[in-house]
């Protein structure tokens, strides 16, 4: 009897919830009628609660599209392998030596972040950074190392993950500021040499990162396109760097702190000058 | 049930779209559990808010197994209320300022809204934890017998028996606050 009582309230309770009225909902039981009748009216209050206001539902709305991307499942990432991550680069290491590391240097090559070779690949640079003794060696390996995070970041936008695009911009902006402050700059063959292989570089992974872009949805372009334009301005800025100066034009000279920049941005203002004593 | 699995996984896999269909199809139920809970519409904002980015951060390590998707949001609603009453060091309370219930109201009509919440409010804290957990759900937030089944870990009788219960704890309260 009891758990026809429970069975009949559910039942009603769900009629009121689909907006029936209190009479409806007694009439399907009118053999437990007197004892459904006030139980249903304790639970008309509760079944009308409050709503979120309007300004609330837009705020939190926009707050989670700041907070997206959510993190992706992946079946093979270095999240799902956190503990294991240091065991897993040491294991891989270990296998890279003892297999001649012909195959996993391979297959850590093509890693990009959050990948569980990506760590290897990233020792692997450093080792080759030590390894490289010349200056133009190192200038040169900075130069395919900008390249290689073009690459990463096209991948990264071919897989729709937008997380570690910041990253990876940092690193490429750390490569390019090594290879503008390079001493090859003071060697104009060496120089030339240098700017052909970035402009190689940006040629070849710079349009990639473009149409992976182009091939995203155009809500989630934003962010990615924004890198790319970045990595765009900052190729550009380095090339120009590597490249001979104009010639001055003819005419009086300026005092230094009114010269324009290299560049062509503003003047940079010469150091304020110290007093004489 | 199914089309929560679809959106999911979908936005598991990156759409945006699909984790703003969610958050349009639950906020509502969300925010009117937690307002029952919690003593102010701020807080009831606050809770709400945090609940979706906390789904939100966590959806990469949801899986489906056994859980859906509305059980789990209202596990992390849940847990967020009980974490914040146990620091306020406060028991469940009902909201009495909501606007949305007194627009159009008269003053006479105002005063009784209020009384009767200020009843509803003294109500569920007579209620224990798990018939409070049951009416909430259950009523205020929407979700189905097999839905607060699962999450409250207990079987859809179970529930159906917790409601009536519940119910019959209010209709006692009521008739004692209607004796002179």
């Amino acid at each position: 009897m009891k758990k026809k009582l429970e069975d009949c309230l559910n039942d009603c309770l769900e009629r009121l919830a689909a907006g029936r009225s209190l009479e409806e909902c007694l009439a399907a039981y009118p053999e437990l009628a007197g004892e459904l009748e006030p139980l249903l009216r304790q639970a008309l209050p509760w079944l009308r609660g409050p709503s979120p206001s309007p300004q609330f539902r837009a705020s939190l709305r926009q707050r989670l599209l700041e907070a997206w991307p959510a993190p992706r499942r992946r079946a093979w990432s270095v999240r799902a392998f956190l503990p294991f991550r240091r065991w897993a680069v040491a294991l891989s290491l270990m296998l890279a030596l003892l297999l001649g590391g012909v195959g996993t240097a391979w297959a850590a090559s093509s890693s990009v972040p959050g990948d569980l070779l990506y760590p290897v690949k990233m020792a692997s640079e450093k080792a080759k950074g030590a390894m490289t003794l010349t200056q133009r060696g190192k200038a040169n390996l900075q130069v395919r190392l900008a390249g290689e995070r073009v690459r990463e970041m096209a991948a990264l936008a071919e897989r729709g993950q937008a997380q570690n695009l910041e990253k990876l911009q940092n690193r490429l902006e750390a490569h390019l500021e090594k290879v503008e402050t390079s001493v090859l700059k003071e060697d104009v063959e060496a120089r030339d040499k240098l700017r052909h292989r970035l402009e190689a570089e940006a040629a070849r992974y710079l349009p990639r990162f473009q149409k992976a872009l182009e091939r995203l949805p155009a809500a989630r372009q934003a962010t990615p396109q924004a890198h790319w334009e970045r990595a765009q301005r900052r190729f550009q800025r380095v090339k120009e760097s590597l490249t001979d100066p104009p010639p001055p034009p003819p005419g009086p000279r300026l005092p230094p702190r009114w010269r324009t920049s290299p560049r062509g941005g503003f003047p940079s203002p010469s150091p304020t000058p110290t007093p004489d004593y | 049930m199914s089309e929560d699995r679809e959106l999911v996984a979908r936005a598991q896999a990156g759409d945006r779209q699909a984790f703003a269909e969610l958050y349009e199809k639950y906020l509502e139920p969300v925010y009117r559990y937690v307002a029952r809970r919690v003593g102010s519409r701020e807080e009831a904002e606050d809770v709400a808010g945090e609940v979706f980015l906390r789904a939100l951060k966590s959806l990469g390590s949801y899986k489906w197994q056994g859980l859906p998707f509305a059980s789990w949001l209202f596990r992390i609603a849940h847990n967020l209320v009980v974490d914040r009453q146990r620091q306020q060091g406060r028991h469940p309370v009902v909201p009495l300022e909501e606007a949305s219930e007194r627009e159009g109201l008269g003053v006479e009509e105002q005063v009784a809204l209020q009384l009767r919440l200020a009843e509803l409010k003294q109500a569920l804290s007579r209620l224990t934890e798990a018939q409070r957990q049951a009416i909430l759900l259950r009523l205020v937030a929407g979700l189905s017998v097999e839905e607060a089944a699962r999450a409250m870990g207990k079987t859809p009788g179970a529930i159906k028996a917790l409601q009536h219960s519940g119910l019959e704890a209010l209709r006692r309260h009521a008739a004692s606050w209607d004796k002179p």
